[in-house]
């Protein structure tokens, strides 16, 4: 039995040698289908074609390989860019909800105090966890993943949506640092004046080891040994600017306290999440932070959605307020087009929001938010792939980039709209078409 | 949208933010100067949020706005030595000493306790950390441009403050909470010693480092660089406290804690410094005044802890007798809005002269946060910050009409609206914008946030 067993392992492995050495890898392509690129181009009854996870030709009237696997779109069928999730906490570990007060509160360890920037979220991820098929079910073909956490949770790589393969499916590590304003609980630093401090510190100390590394050296008989430190260490690139903060943010007051200590401490920053990032508008456009935008926009209200009531006489007081809320909703849900109004580069960043709401968020972007849908797709493919340093590689329908499309049924965000097809790095998968139950699952 | 804009010019301008200024005609008001008597039938001429001239029929001014003030009384903008308003955060109990943390980092501007402290007649805040540790963060001294971002409410080149406390507090959480130093009076001191020293031997070493760094420059980098020693954020703070550049405001209340902490600070060199509450300075007064130390007290709040007991109403009187310079604040959103009152209790209780009381919370805060040349007193050149009121301040029936700071009206009681606030969130139910409503009174707001370290929930917002 062993014999055999071994025996064919061996045959099938040759076999697979040899395969590999004698074919290219066939093509595949969609024909009859509208091809919607990100900057809003629409090429109708185009074809796409792509082999080994690359885009080879695009548009119409192509001539597709005589090898190529194709589906007809039957002229109904729209292909996009693939989603881009510039930073979630997708298959990641969930924070204890409580914690123990240190021993020593005011000297944890990095691990406590939330200080982990040189992490890798890799061997984090839980491969079978739903959200990775969820959202290979809503067109994301690539998303930017760091672990959840405090201060300095851990550093963002950039994944192939594939679904249970994802955890193994790497595109790019280290795309960035992810950053915060939180504190710890029950340690050092626990507040948000905490940790500010401990982000000079952190600098102050990374820049003193780097400089001590460097004369030990270059000249060793000088020094006494300098000491080994990841967290340092892995700072080093964040001070020389190569690697970005990706530094979750929301209120303006926050927004502001980052942008003083990056003038201090000298860092490079993408904001994330930034819900009130439309009140430092012009700022960041002048300095040139782009901004990965949450699309969890509150809906209306309740009294704006409501019929007045006729038997409750509202107070002058509640009149006035009334109107500034409703000022502050819609400066709210406008968040993003009011960022790129100003010349600010916005992608997307699902930083928590479930996949089962983003449909409902698109509509309400589109429908009170000042978005189109080709703005929306721009959001969340180039502009996205842009701001996490893949933009030449991926994010957009043409000869060259990662093979990443979204297939829908009709325009992206409509009505009666689902995603047909996710096609992740070259690799289809179909995803069925049995009405509201299926839709909830893929929602899922 | 106003606001925002005047934020980019700040930031362009660099890290000094443009400080809004006004300019202003008062007339014939009864000036209560503070420092140089009180003028009848006077007018204030402010030009530029800065008071150019006091006198009778000034000329008026093309461009300036005048305002009859017959029969009212201007009075120096009320200054709190002891606030916790308008922080995101105000203590961070995770460690027994934070000096590296800074109150300046974490302003809140949108705090509506500014504006209701500015219908009192108050102009400035000294915002600090609370009393959880030994050695908290760095105070924020604020002008209350209440409507402007946080940068522009700080006070350009106010001198930095810190926050020391002693006694229950610091031993209650760090010693009985965490099991660390301080778990007595006596480990106080030592935690304030040992940072004391080890605020020496750091700046020795890191200016020898700098030095060896300038020399190896010099030298055309010839040979190995020197070994670098990283710049230590706590203990910069504490060794520039030493050298006299930070001024201490210590939280205490009893006598032989405060005796304690002057005995540490002469050995040490730390001069210039403040007590807070400090309920039992009236048994030290005269080691205090010789000692040249600031008190800023209660007018008579006490009794909501053990250490708190022994304490009297005359507190602040016989501090002032002794020749102490004292203030009386408020460390509270609710007694901000009446330290005129506050103040009135020193001369009902103590026999202090209406005069003194009125210094208690003019210029006596201002020298105590190192801004007396500058404000707390009407006087030519100084910062145009001060309140009219519709009675003489120390009246019970007494009120700000309006209030300015820097010339530039932040208060006016004609165009109160009922609700101030400048935020209203667009998931918020509607409360209304009283303050019963809103908050109510802490009963020790020093220890704010100091519970929420140990809080079970693990996602937090500010």
């Amino acid at each position: 039995m062993t014999h055999l067993r071994n025996g064919l392992a061996a045959a099938v492995l040759a076999g697979s040698v040899l395969t590999v050495q004698a074919q290219t890898p066939p093509a595949h392509a969609f024909r009859n289908v509208t091809v919607h690129q990100a900057d809003g181009t629409v090429i109708t009854n185009a074809s796409i074609v792509w082999r080994n996870g690359i885009i080879e030709a695009v548009g119409r009237g192509i001539t597709i390989p005589f090898d190529a696997r194709v589906t007809d779109g039957g002229d109904s069928l729209h292909v996009y860019p693939g989603l881009i999730d510039g930073l979630g906490d997708w298959g990641t570990p969930d924070l204890p909800r409580t914690f123990e007060r240190a021993p020593d509160p005011g000297n944890p360890t990095y691990e406590r105090a939330g200080i982990q920037p040189e992490r890798d979220v890799r061997p984090l991820l839980k491969a079978d966890a739903p959200e990775f098929t969820a959202l290979r079910a809503n067109g994301f073909t690539l998303a930017s993943i760091a672990p959840k956490g405090f201060m300095l949770p851990g550093r963002a790589s950039v994944f192939h949506v594939k679904g249970n393969q994802t955890a193994q499916s790497e595109y790019r590590t280290g795309v960035g640092v992810k950053a915060s304003m939180t504190g710890a609980r029950g340690a050092y630093p626990s507040t948000p004046m905490g940790v500010l401090a401990r982000y000079r510190q952190l600098f102050w100390d990374s820049e003193a080891l780097q400089t001590h590394q460097a004369g030990y050296a270059a000249n060793p008989g000088g020094y006494s040994l300098p000491g080994r430190d990841p967290v340092l260490e892995s700072l080093f690139a964040v001070r020389d600017k190569s690697m970005p903060f990706h530094f979750v943010l929301d209120t303006r007051a926050e927004i502001m306290r980052a942008i003083r200590l990056s003038d201090e401490l000298g860092f490079r920053f993408v904001i994330v999440s930034g819900k009130e990032a439309h009140t430092v508008a012009d700022e960041l456009k002048r300095r040139n932070i782009p901004v990965l935008a949450s699309f969890d926009v509150p809906d209306k209200p309740k009294w704006m959605t409501q019929p007045a009531d006729s038997t409750k006489t509202l107070t002058e007081e509640e009149t006035a307020w009334r109107e500034r809320q409703q000022e502050a909703w819609t400066a709210s849900v406008r968040n993003v087009r009011t960022l790129i109004d100003a010349g600010v580069t916005v992608g997307f960043a699902s930083n928590g929001l479930k996949p089962a709401d983003f449909g409902k968020k698109y509509t309400l972007l589109t429908a009170e938010g000042g978005l189109t849908a080709d703005d929306l797709v721009r959001v969340m493919t180039a502009n996205t792939a842009g701001i996490l340093g893949i933009g030449s590689h991926a994010g957009d329908l043409r000869v060259g980039r990662l093979a990443d499309l979204m297939v829908t049924t009709g325009t992206f965000a409509g009505t009666d709209t689902r995603v047909a097809y996710t096609v992740t790095a070259g690799e289809t998968t179909e995803h069925a078409a049995t009405g509201g139950a299926n839709r909830r699952r893929m929602n899922r | 949208m106003n606001k925002y804009l005047l934020l980019t010019f700040a930031l362009a301008a660099g890290s000094v933010a443009a400080q809004p200024t006004g300019s202003v005609l008062v007339r014939n008001a009864t000036v209560i100067t503070v420092t140089d008597g009180t003028l009848e039938d006077t007018d204030i001429l402010v030009v530029n949020g800065k008071i150019a001239g006091i006198g009778r029929d000034l000329p008026a001014r093309a461009g300036v706005q005048e305002i009859d003030a017959t029969g009212k009384f201007v009075l120096p903008g009320i200054i709190d030595a002891h606030s916790h308003l308008a922080l995101a955060s105000v203590n961070d109990a995770s460690s027994p000493v934070t000096g590296e943390m800074d109150m300046r980092d974490v302003v809140d501007a949108e705090d509506i306790g500014m504006y209701r402290a500015l219908a009192g007649g108050v102009t400035a805040i000294h915002s600090m950390h609370g009393s959880a540790n030994v050695i908290g963060a760095r105070g924020a001294t604020l002008k209350l441009h209440y409507g402007q971002p946080a940068e522009v409410l700080l006070m350009p080149n106010a001198p930095r403050t810190i926050k020391f406390a002693l006694g229950e507090n610091p031993t209650r959480v760090h010693g009985q909470g965490s099991g660390v130093q301080p778990r007595t009076r006596m480990g106080v001191e030592q935690v304030i010693r040992a940072e004391f020293d080890g605020a020496r031997d750091y700046r020795r070493a890191r200016t020898a480092y700098l030095e060896a760094q300038r020399a190896w420059e010099r030298n055309r980098r010839r040979g190995p660089a020197p070994e670098p020693v990283a710049i230590d954020g706590r203990k910069e703070v504490m060794a520039d406290i030493l050298e006299g550049k930070i001024l201490v405001h210590c939280h205490s209340y009893r006598a032989d804690e405060i005796l304690m902490l002057m005995r540490v600070f002469n050995e040490y060199g730390v001069k210039n410094y403040t007590f807070q509450h400090a309920n039992e300075a009236f048994k030290v007064a005269p080691e205090l005044a010789r000692n040249g130390a600031n008190a800023s007290v209660f007018a008579d709040w006490w009794a909501y802890k053990f250490e708190v007991y022994y304490s009297t109403s005359y507190n602040a009187a016989i501090l002032n007798r002794y020749g102490v310079n004292t203030s009386i604040n408020s460390d509270s959103e609710d007694y901000i809005r009446h330290l005129n009152h506050q103040a009135a209790k020193v001369v009902r209780y103590g026999g202090a002269s209406q005069e003194d009381a009125l210094r208690m919370i003019t210029i006596n805060p201002a020298i105590q946060l190192g801004i007396g040349d500058r404000t707390g007193s009407i006087t030519v050149g100084k910062d145009a910050d001060f309140a009219i009121w519709n009675a003489h301040p120390l009246s019970i029936y007494a009120m700000a009409e309006m209030t300015f700071v820097d010339g530039v009206k932040r208060f006016d009681r004609a165009a109160d609206r009922a609700d101030q606030r400048l935020r209203v969130n667009p998931t918020d139910s509607f409360t209304p914008g009283t303050f019963a409503t809103e908050h109510g009174r802490h009963e020790d707001a020093c220890m704010e946030g100091v519970f929420e370290l140990f809080a079970t929930e693990t996602h937090s917002h500010e």
